[in-house]
């Protein structure tokens, strides 16, 4: 199976410099999903698998050591992304594995002193909403917080579902379908003055946008390694040492990570996490202000269009995640319309399900709107051409989908498709 | 360097590095519903049906995991039963692992490194399902091969459920999951010759257990997390090319026979040899040398550019004595100074020599 060659290219005509550009298709817009690896990353992982493969708990020889110290390096690496002590970064299978330790582990730890009540919202990711109800189920009492309609927490009514049984507030700080950024910072300072923990669910921003654990008040957050250009199969989970935040660990054994997380280390992928997250440190700003130039482009173009619904809030966002709904179409037609862009509906985990997303449902979103929403995913790689071609292949199958759609027909004549009572077949 | 502590951990194979550098071409989350995400699919489902191939495992379900910590982890919290039965020596991920809700129930070892098989009837005698019994197919530290398909006749006549850790016994001897008779099993990538940050846990199809990880659908909703494609289709290589290497571990197993001979011959009272007389790994030899901790033998071997270590890794670094060792009964003036050798395909007997000698003149330092 040859994955390299993609055979199919599209042209692009560039008016201003009249040239014709070929690019590989299909573009890749799907960013928030996964990224390509950094070319970077992958010449120290394959490195490391060549030369430095020793078990780094391997403490009686020069193989282990060397692999002992490969992963140190990384661990300081992935914590001064964030501001934080190495001693506080401990390596996981990835964000989900964080997020379930988190949720979980200081549950199950500060549970069992009776602060059993956990609080969290209906938009986050998958992973902490399951292990919430879980939890849930084994008796623990949890808030689900809505949101706003532009996909931000209420302060107040966070402020006011903290009691002095709550052990944890868990809220994501980019969100994986729209992207907006919640007011991490406040929720912090909130939580600190009321006494519970705050855990954040960063895989969305790590790397992306600056954090750091002190000015936010951040007691846990939970890192992916390939969102920010470097290997699936690894991530990280920041937690405070001082004060101190305790957690029950949910793998036992070999007691590696000081007894949070048991198993082998994966040196090769720890290395091409530490690796990422110190090129995302170094070119941060200019990653952002790249992804935030097209963004912007990708956003005009689209807008261009009458009808397109830019899904979650429009200041607080990250530019490279941009989230619309197409009114007068079907999501899955538009999905196979635009199939030269690699894109999602909802996030990849759900997507392979028709079910509309909860994300949107819960910022109020109509289920026909959340049906025919789309996420484009920017990221380092993107390019201006890319996204001219994006832009011009949206606008033409938008309008070719909606001059063939009785729906839109019928929008246009002003019925409102709320009001026709549908036969069931 | 010569490195004999693979049982530690193995050197990824070219072919399996070559398959993920491929794949780390392109960004491939199989979650995905567009093309990227089908071919991400197809990689992965590879990888599945070559595992199954190897350990002949058609009738079992593949649940890919970060480690076989994990894989063991998930089915002794996740699985619906009220005890679990394992023996003394386990790996750490199992003996470690006690889910504060099941009743632990441990079974003792012989001192040649055997489970205590009259020990075992009686611990599962008065069972009546409801229990999970856990016993590796071969040791990590002394190689030793347990009387598998016989334990497991016996749990399923009352009722229960057997997992295997194979981790340590694939690759270097053929293992048949149909043939062992068990409902579970986990692996590690790792071990042969494939990636770290990769294992599986196997399931009888028709079982079920509740996961430990939550979240997206991934592995048919049983462990939750973007897949690890690229890990996993290096373990799917990896697979592939155990199946054709294990003729070659007569060879490695010649080599282990002739390491021991020649360090019998130097002395056979003040050495002990574990699990020397029962069926065990071909690659393994277990050995002590009397009142030398392990500690200073391991900084000699260092020193002389030699990898071996004191029995498991994760523990290594401690100065007390093996527990596998203390389970077996061995006295502390030998539990505290074995060194474990392992070898692998790539030895070579110039490499063997080495170590004797290295071995011998320390020994020859030592005054008993």
């Amino acid at each position: 199976m040859k994955l390299k060659n993609s055979s199919k290219s599209g042209a692009i005509f560039i008016k201003k410099l009249n040239i014709k550009v070929t690019i590989k298709l299909p573009i890749y817009l799907d960013y928030q999903s996964t990224t390509p690896m950094d070319p970077r990353v992958i010449d120290v992982m394959v490195k490391t698998m060549k030369e430095d493969y020793g078990n780094p708990h391997s403490r009686t020889h020069s193989l282990g050591w060397k692999a002992e110290e490969l992963v140190e390096i990384a661990r300081k690496q992935v914590a001064d992304l964030i501001g934080a002590d190495p001693k506080e970064i401990f390596f996981t299978s990835g964000a989900t594995e964080s997020n379930n330790i988190a949720v979980k582990g200081v549950a199950h730890f500060y549970g069992a002193t009776g602060k059993n009540h956990i609080i969290t919202t209906y938009t986050e990711h998958k992973c902490i909403i399951n292990s919430a109800r879980d939890l849930e189920q084994e008796g623990f009492s949890v808030t689900f917080l809505p949101v706003q309609q532009n996909g931000l927490v209420d302060l107040k009514e966070l402020e006011a579902a903290i009691t002095d049984k709550t052990c944890l507030v868990s809220i994501m700080t980019v969100n994986n379908e729209i992207g907006v950024i919640q007011p991490i910072k406040e929720i912090g300072a909130l939580c600190r003055k009321k006494g519970a923990y705050f855990h954040t669910d960063a895989a969305q921003a790590f790397g992306k946008i600056p954090l750091n654990v002190d000015a936010m008040n951040i007691d846990l957050m939970s890192i992916s390694g390939h969102k920010i250009y470097g290997p699936k199969g690894v991530g990280a989970l920041y937690i405070r040492r001082k004060p101190r935040v305790r957690i029950k660990s949910i793998i036992s054994g070999g007691g590696q990570e000081r007894g949070i997380r048991s198993g082998t280390l994966a040196t090769p992928l720890v290395v091409g996490l530490g690796k990422a997250a110190e090129i995302a440190k170094n070119e941060m700003e200019q990653d952002f202000n790249h992804v935030k130039k097209l963004g912007a482009k990708l956003y005009q173009g689209i807008m261009e269009t009458t009808q397109v619904f830019l899904n979650g809030d429009k200041e607080h966002r990250y530019p490279g995640n941009l989230n619309f709904s197409f009114a007068g179409i079907e999501g899955e037609s538009m999905i196979m319309a635009i199939k030269d862009l690699a894109v999602s509906s909802g996030s990849a985990c759900t997507s392979s399900s028709l079910e509309p997303s909860y994300v949107l449902h819960s910022l109020g979103v109509e289920d026909e709107l959340a049906h025919t929403s789309i996420r484009f995913g920017i990221g380092r790689f993107t390019t201006e051409e890319e996204i001219d071609y994006a832009i011009n292949l949206i606008k033409t199958k938008v309008q070719k989908l909606r001059d063939l759609s009785p729906l839109w027909e019928m929008m246009q004549e002003g019925i409102d498709i709320k009001s026709i009572n549908w036969k069931s077949h | 360097m010569i490195y004999l502590d693979y049982n530690s951990t193995t050197k990824l194979a070219a072919e399996a590095l070559a398959k993920m550098n491929e794949v780390y071409q392109l960004p491939l989350n199989n979650s995905s519903s567009h093309q990227l995400g089908r071919k991400a699919t197809k990689l992965v489902e590879d990888a599945r049906q070559e595992l199954k191939n190897l350990i002949n495992a058609q009738n079992y379900e593949v649940i890919f995991t970060s480690s076989s910590t994990e894989a063991t982890n998930m089915l002794m919290f996740g699985a619906d039963v009220k005890k679990i039965i394992f023996c003394e020596f386990e790996h750490s991920a199992v003996y470690n692992c006690r889910p504060e809700n099941k009743e632990i129930i441990e079974v003792k070892a012989l001192k040649n490194g055997l489970i205590d098989i009259e020990d075992f009837k009686n611990k599962i005698a008065n069972q009546n399902g409801n229990f999970l019994a856990s016993v590796m197919l071969a040791n990590n530290e002394t190689g030793a091969i347990q009387p598998i398909e016989e334990m497991a006749k016996l749990v399923h006549q009352k009722g229960g459920l057997f997992h295997c850790d194979i981790v340590q016994a694939v690759g270097k001897i053929a293992v048949d999951l149909e043939k062992l008779n068990v409902d579970f099993a986990s692996i590690s990538a790792h071990k042969i010759n494939g990636p770290q940050g990769v294992g599986a846990l196997l399931m009888r199809k028709g079982f079920d257990i509740k996961p430990l990880i939550f979240g997206g659908k991934q592995e048919k909703s049983k462990r939750a997390g973007t897949t690890n494609i690229a890990g996993i289709s290096g373990f799917g290589e990896a697979c592939k090319l155990a199946a054709k290497k294990i003729s070659l571990y007569e060879n490695v197993k010649n080599l282990r026979d002739f390491l021991e001979s020649e360090i019998t011959k130097i002395t056979n009272e003040n050495v002990m040899i574990f699990s020397q007389e029962i069926a065990r790994l071909p690659n393994t030899s277990y050995i002590a040398t009397k009142n030398v901790d392990s500690q200073t033998q391991l900084i000699n071997f260092d020193l002389n550019g030699i990898c071996v270590s004191a029995g498991p890794a994760c523990s290594s670094g401690t100065l007390t004595a093996s527990r596998i060792l203390k389970a077996m009964g061995i006295e502390p003036a030998f539990s505290t100074s074995a060194i474990r050798v392992s070898l692998g395909i790539e030895n070579t007997k110039d490499e063997i020599e080495k170590f004797i000698k290295v071995w011998s003149d320390f020994y020859k330092k030592i005054k008993y």
